[in-house]
């Protein structure tokens, strides 16, 4: 003890640390993809997401992280074919259990004679096209056979930028540039500054990345990713008078507002894999102000407009599409015009499975 | 929560430099960290009254255990002004803007007058009768000993903060959360050690800044541990310059504490014991994986902040006691409770089971019902001073007869002192400890039973 001297440890101490941030910075690690899942703890049924410990779930921005988590990430076996699911949080499966959602009723309810038809769901409550195309361009690494795209007004205009697409603005700004497509982010963002890449700077995701690997333990031991149903009020037959959509207060032409150039470029980046995109199921209101308005979040004028040119794009851009928006009934909601019941996800599979075998049976 | 304790690290730095009025620098620091530290709670205005009812309570402890001719020094009345001073810059801080330090809800300055004036009312009218101090000190005892029962029973709590909500002009109702008052616990034994003390003639005489400095001592204010006001003074009034080893071990410490803390007991609470894992884990493998993290999530978190403690209050020249000593490595429960929260466990055996043992003696109580008397009601208080439910009862309970089972085994059986049996004894005494954590970790008993059967193959 005598033989060190204090101010040398404490400048030794300091260097390395200094040093550590530095060489982090400078060769950003992929961190994301040191992951225990699908080797000691499953692969998640679901992309992570939530608010932390006592919720079993934690959100990560980081792309690898996000993937290796995900049982998306295990070895393709011979005779898989795999059908990815895009969109948001109602493909996600907000409220329910991972084996309640979409992916899991179409995994129960479809099947091929001769081959092992696997759902993957890769939604995440976050609808923008931008985080779909970005998770699109990541899914090719995991050999997809069939993309089941969901679709929303609200997914295909364009938004602030969250935390998940800054945290991966690189592949962001990439992919804007490879597809020449209309909105970047450019201008929202400079790029990341050395402060920002060191490990100081990335304490927050690095600390989350840690939390969702403890996480696996809790999720190996009870096959779930979010706590119980709580009570939620059930949505209103009655929605208010407002015309209001997005950023218009009245009737608009939106034939210049949705980003089908996001759709294009996954078309693009997968030529040999199909793509079904669908208009996803919305509640539809029947009591007061329901002439004007589906439900709380689209007036008539914009969703009739909406469905109508996605599907002359549809048409147009010869694309798989299938529009499910009225099959089904309220009581197949939950707490949100968009999220689906168990049952909700049930219809909503069995509306969709001769599509799925159209491309996925021989 | 890291930037508070970086934030106090650096104020531990500057003060350790602090040559003149050192006492007053760390009491008005430690009165200041109070105040800025104290979590939200309901009703908001309690985010003011919780800290100041600390000050209060050291202020009119310090005066109720000094002796009359002691208080008025010089040094006293100008720690009463600094002290004043600081509450002012408290009350008129929501005016600096950007500036503004402390998140607490501030009353008007009428209110904090009044609530000032009627403290220094009381310990005038305490301080006619100079041969009342003992009364005065016997009242504060059990007065503390009510608050602090209060303070823990949700009922006793409801009602108290009912009954003080008009007083505190607050006039429509809220619905309280339960109250989290910092470092009450701490600060609460500090005192009644010091009334006891001062009863039995034992307490050495503290200055005003000097006590109130002992008391909310910044580095402890909010998981100890629990230091003695004699071993405490000559620290603060004669600090000894830091040496080389003293900034290795500042170092060290608060490093390994913040490693402990934040990059292992953080992640480790994702896979440990809570209600929503208990109530859906059927399998009792993973059921002690839970177990075992929340032993070990308990143990870091706690003993990381005493790390931080330690380095902290060395960078102020003072030693604080060690408060954990590789607890999990102990070969049986006694050794077990002479190193987990050693402080804690001292200050009852000080002032509870030794006076008890003694008292049970005189009563000519038989030797194994006096000792089994005072360990399971020693373990008892040590749970409700956790919080007064049946979960830290139930734990209290099982350490209890856990410490009785081990002192009479101990005293029939001789065993070989081989590593074996050392090896042995570590495992069992580990594993009791983790299955009475099951009863700590869950605020149910029915919970904690499925749990246990879970954890043992028992059929649910």
């Amino acid at each position: 003890m005598k033989n060190i001297r204090a101010p040398w440890l404490f400048a030794k101490t300091l260097a390395f640390f200094l040093l550590a941030n530095l060489l982090f910075a400078l060769i950003t690690p992929p961190v994301g993809k040191i992951s225990g899942y699908n080797w000691l703890f499953p692969g998640r049924e679901r992309l992570p997401f939530g608010a932390g410990a006592s919720d079993l779930n934690i959100s990560v921005d980081d792309l690898n992280a996000l993937f290796a988590s995900h049982k998306i990430s295990q070895a393709k076996q011979p005779g898989e074919y795999r059908v990815l699911l895009l969109g948001d949080s109602s493909i996600w499966g907000e409220l329910l259990q991972p084996q309640e959602t979409l992916a899991a009723a179409l995994q129960n309810s479809v099947a091929c004679p001769g081959r092992t038809l696997r759902f993957y769901n890769l939604g995440y409550p976050h609808p923008s096209v931008q985080k779909d195309l970005l998770f699109l361009q990541e899914a090719q690494k995991h050999q997809p056979d069939l993309i089941l795209w969901a679709l929303t007004p609200f997914s295909l205009t364009p938004k602030a930028p969250n935390p998940l697409l800054l945290q991966n603005f690189e592949q962001v700004l990439a992919l804007t540039a490879q597809y020449s497509l209309p909105y970047d982010y450019a201008n929202a963002q400079a790029p990341r500054s050395l402060y920002q890449k060191s490990i100081v700077g990335q304490r927050d995701s690095l600390a989350r990345m840690a939390l969702l690997q403890a996480l696996g333990i809790a999720w190996g031991a009870t096959g779930k990713d979010t706590a119980p149903l709580t009570a939620y009020p059930p949505l209103s037959p009655d929605v208010k008078g407002s015309l209001a959509f997005g950023g218009f207060d009245a009737p608009q032409d939106l034939s210049q507002t949705f980003l089908w150039s996001y759709l294009e470029a996954g078309v693009q980046m997968n030529p040999h894999t199909p793509i079904l995109f669908f208009n996803e199921p919305i509640f539809v209101a029947s009591g007061k102000n329901s002439d004007v308005r589906y439900n709380a979040m689209y007036p008539r004028w914009a969703y009739d407009q909406y469905r109508s040119l996605l599907r002359q794009t549809a048409q147009t851009q010869g694309w798989q599409y299938v529009d499910v928006w009225d099959i089904i009934p309220p009581q197949g909601f939950t707490d949100n015009p968009l999220h689906l019941s168990a049952q909700g996800e049930s219809l909503l599979a069995a509306a969709l499975q001769p599509y799925i075998q159209q491309n996925a049976c021989p | 929560m890291l930037n508070q304790i970086l934030a106090l690290l650096a104020v531990a730095l500057l003060l350790g430099q602090w040559k003149k009025a050192r006492a007053t620098g760390v009491m008005l620091a430690s009165v200041a960290a109070v105040f800025w530290l104290q979590p939200q709670t309901k009703p908001e205005n309690f985010t003011f009254w919780l800290p100041f009812a600390s000050l209060a309570l050291s202020v009119a402890v310090w005066f109720w255990v000094t002796p009359p001719e002691l208080r008025p020094q010089k040094e006293n009345w100008l720690a009463g002004l600094a002290l004043a001073g600081l509450l002012l810059w408290v009350d008129v801080d929501r005016f600096l803007g950007d500036f503004s330090i402390f998140p607490v809800f501030t009353p008007r300055w009428q209110v904090l007058s009044a609530a000032v004036g009627l403290l220094a009312l009381l310990l005038a009218l305490t301080a006619i009768r100079s041969g009342w101090r003992n009364v005065w000190q016997q009242a504060a005892f059990w007065g503390l000993l009510i608050l602090f029962g209060a303070v823990k029973l949700p009922g006793w709590q409801n009602a108290l903060v009912n009954g003080i909500l008009p007083l505190s002009g607050t006039s429509a109702p809220e619905a309280p959360s339960m109250l989290g008052w910092l470092g009450f616990s701490y600060i609460a034994f500090r005192l009644l050690h010091t009334l006891k003390d001062a009863q039995n003639g034992r307490l050495p005489p503290a200055r005003l800044d000097e006590f109130v400095a002992y008391v909310l001592f910044f580095p402890t204010l909010s998981a100890g541990p629990i230091e003695r006001l004699e071993r405490f003074l000559p620290q603060l009034r004669s600090p000894q310059p830091l040496r080389e080893e003293d900034w290795i071990f500042a170092l060290r410490r608060v490093l390994l504490g913040l490693a402990k803390k934040f990059g292992a007991a953080n992640f480790l609470a994702a896979a440990a014991l809570n209600e929503n894992l208990a109530s859906q884990t059927q399998s009792p493998g993973w059921m002690w994986v839970f177990v075992y993290a929340y032993a070990l999530q308990i143990y870091l978190d706690f003993s990381g902040y005493t790390d931080v403690a330690l380095g902290m209050a060395r960078l102020l020249s003072i030693r604080l006691p060690e408060n954990f000593s590789r607890p999990y490595l102990q070969p049986n429960l006694t050794l077990f409770w002479n190193n987990w929260h050693i402080t804690l466990t001292q200050w009852f055996r000080a002032y509870y089971f030794n006076p008890l043992a003694r008292t049970l003696r005189q009563w000519k109580i038989a030797p194994t019902l006096a000792v089994l008397l005072g360990q399971l009601s020693t373990m008892l208080l040590i749970g409700l001073w956790h919080g007064a439910s049946g979960n830290y009862l139930l734990w209290g309970l099982w350490h209890g007869l856990g410490l009785f089972a081990h002192q009479r085994w101990a005293g029939r059986v001789k065993l070989p002192s081989t590593p074996l049996w050392r090896g042995a004894g570590i495992f069992f005494t580990f594993h009791f400890v983790a299955v009475g954590w099951v009863f700590f970790a869950l605020g149910s008993p029915t919970a904690a039973w499925r749990v246990l059967r879970v954890l043992f193959g028992v059929p649910l």
